[in-house]
């Protein structure tokens, strides 16, 4: 192999230290999980419960009263939910590092349309139980309320901001909007909680004039708004602007495909592993207001972390040719593709394409004696794949196993290539390559078709699913 | 959630809605929010002794069948008239979230003798709570008075007060 004598001076980092592989951090990490769900549930709770001691369940006589008491109970449901809502988007690093960007998104994106329909139920509660006891009818109403309770337009506008958000983000529109302006239109989501504010605190039933209440939405509001700010736009400037992160080094590694390397001081404290990824925002006249996902591709180290960025168009295009010199501000690290997940001695790196960059950059460093680790890397071209050499390097000098399988698809719901494997099925290939595969950890990185497809090898083979781990770019 | 702590959880949960509930049953006593027990023995002036406004409300404050505190039976007042020197202030309206307060102040001398809902809007029940405030600011003989236990009609309560406070600086 040509490319395996291009790396003779490759400098692998030291493996990591042996990690715990007895569970005991696998019980742990749920125990944490536990502890913040049930925070968030019994926020949830707090709020019903306080509902209910104010006699809001025992009002009900008839309809008029039946709809204040679901109008306030939806106000309060829908209000906690959102704070949720928002804290799971923002990727502070305390939920990261329990469930992962990709599981934290599917929440959030599960979460948005049942908020919809709590604020919706809410508001027409709300207009048509003050209708009843007015003896108006609701649009009338409405227009009186407008005028007469404080803070109910700024409240009405951000109900049409939410909806505007939400119907943006349902599959359908999506796929006809850019990403972008998806984004842009998406950041109305945090107008919409904002302008919600003045008319819960002021005139909220079950929050004006009530302390108690009022500081428990209030700690809530500034809670995640610290959190956000902190996170997502204060540390990042500050950490990346003070520690001068530039970049240093542009690598082209396939046509498609080029490694950038990042360089500054005190980059130990990101505290950022193998297997992680940072939102990297490129400061440039055109590109600062965007920032994108990127996978580390190298152990990072106090001095230099390394991109390996594939081209897909739009601003990862602009990245293939970034100039040497360019401040970015780095946020993160994130995500739990990692080897503190490990819970086995035995380890397989499954990669394809573009899914490269974190497998190298495990592979790298992962704790390992040589046999424990097999490589399985899918490739459509050997000759123009991305970090192939650095793999086969690491591979040759830790002793690992490495399959490259490269060639077209041999079907669609296939992770494996046409050719030399036709005779075999996708779970005995798996076990003629592996065959310690039942027991080992699994990393699984590469496109969502493709990562499916060996998940349910790995499923029929009967790999417990707490050893499979796989980090999809949810977005 | 493991097993375990969803079972746990839905424990507390399931325990925390049967607690609030009945809590919720009993404090309504305490809870304009809440109308049946509206009381109708607390000397709640059920006349108009003026007889010289007699708006009923605009709004129907309450919904709560036992509450008897607008002045329904009385536009003519004969028996109940107060003594001849006795003088009656109108407030200005009071415009607040739940709908408009206005009401008059009789005085007989400097004593406070009666106060009367002109207008007496409020929702969800709210309005239970103005026999309450009238009895309390006629036993203060003043618009000073402790609302601590007006709990759940804060604003009906300010309403009050400030139109308590424009019939009084009319004097």
């Amino acid at each position: 192999m040509s490319q395996i004598a291009d790396q003779p001076t490759l400098r692998l980092a030291e493996p990591n230290p042996r990690p715990r592989l007895d569970g005991k951090n696998w019980r742990r990490l749920r125990r944490n999980q536990d502890i913040i769900e049930g925070i968030g549930w019994l926020s949830i709770l707090w709020v019903v419960f306080s509902f209910l001691i104010d006699g809001g369940a025992n009002q009900v006589r008839d309809l008029q009263t039946a709809l204040s008491a679901i109008e306030r109970l939806s106000a309060l449901v829908a209000t906690d939910l959102l704070l949720i809502q928002t804290l799971l988007i923002s990727r502070v690093p305390w939920l990261d590092r329990l469930y992962g960007h990709d599981r934290a998104t599917q929440t959030h994106k599960k979460l948005g349309k049942p908020i919809l329909y709590l604020v919706l139920a809410h508001f027409v509660a709300v207009v048509w139980s003050f209708a009843i006891l007015d003896g108006n009818n609701v649009i009338n109403e409405y227009l009186i309320m407008l005028n007469t309770i404080q803070d109910l337009l700024i409240a009405s506008i951000a109900l049409v901001l939410m909806i505007v958000v939400v119907i943006t983000s349902i599959k359908i529109s999506r796929k006809k909007l850019s990403y972008e302006a998806w984004y842009l239109v998406h950041l109305f989501g945090y107008g919409s909680v904002m302008l919600a504010i003045p008319h819960q605190i002021n005139t909220g039933t079950d929050i004006a004039g009530k302390p108690l209440a009022e500081a428990f939405w209030i700690a809530g509001y500034v809670f995640v708004a610290m959190n956000i700010l902190w996170f997502r736009l204060l540390s990042p400037i500050l950490f990346s602007g003070i520690n001068g992160i530039k970049v240093s080094k542009v690598v082209r590694e396939s046509s498609d495909s080029v490694s950038v390397t990042v360089s500054g001081k005190n980059l130990k404290s990101f505290g950022a592993v193998s297997g992680q990824f940072f939102i990297v925002r490129v400061i440039t006249a055109t590109q600062w207001w965007r920032a994108h996902p990127f996978s580390i591709s190298a152990a990072p180290t106090d001095s230099e972390i390394r991109f390996t960025i594939g081209n897909r168009g739009d601003d990862t295009a602009l990245m293939q040719s970034i100039k040497p010199g360019t401040r970015v501000i780095l946020e993160g690290p994130y995500g739990v593709f990692t080897e503190e997940r490990r819970s086995k001695a035995d380890v397989l790196l499954v990669a394809a394409g573009i899914g490269a960059p974190p497998i190298r950059a495990l592979a790298e460093n992962i704790s390992a004696k040589p046999g424990e680790v097999s490589i399985i890397y899918r490739v459509r071209d050997k000759e123009d794949a991305p970090l192939i050499s650095e793999l086969q390097e690491i591979a040759k000098r830790r002793g690992f196993y490495i399959h490259i399988l490269d060639g077209n698809r041999r079907g669609v719901d296939s992770w494996l290539p046409k050719g030399k494997h036709d005779a075999f099925h996708e779970d005995q290939a798996l076990l003629a390559m592996v065959p310690k595969v039942k027991n080992s950890d699994i990393y699984v990185c590469g496109p969502v078709a493709f990562t499916r497809s060996v998940e349910k090898s790995l499923e029929r083979v009967g790999v417990p699913a707490q050893q499979i781990h796989a980090e999809e770019f949810a977005w | 959630m493991r097993k375990s702590s969803q079972v746990v959880m839905g424990v507390i949960s399931l325990a925390t809605v049967v607690t609030g509930f009945e809590v919720g049953a009993n404090a309504k006593s305490n809870s304009f929010t809440a109308g049946p027990t509206t009381p109708t023995d607390t000397g709640t002036p059920t006349s108009n002794p003026t007889g010289s406004t007699t708006h009923t409300p605009t709004k129907s404050p309450t919904g709560s069948p036992t509450t008897t505190k607008t002045p329904t039976t009385n536009p003519t007042p004969t028996d109940t008239q107060p003594p001849s020197d006795s003088v009656t202030k109108t407030s200005d309206p009071i415009y607040y979230r739940y709908g408009t307060v206005q009401l008059s102040v009789t005085k007989t001398g400097s004593q406070i003798t009666d106060i009367s809902m002109i207008q007496a809007g409020a929702t969800q029940g709210r309005g239970g709570a103005f026999p309450y405030l009238i009895q309390l600011a006629l036993d203060a003989q003043s618009g000073n008075f402790d609302t601590s236990m007006m709990s759940g009609a804060t604003f009906t309560t300010d309403a009050f007060m400030q139109a308590l406070d424009s019939a009084l600086s009319q004097f």
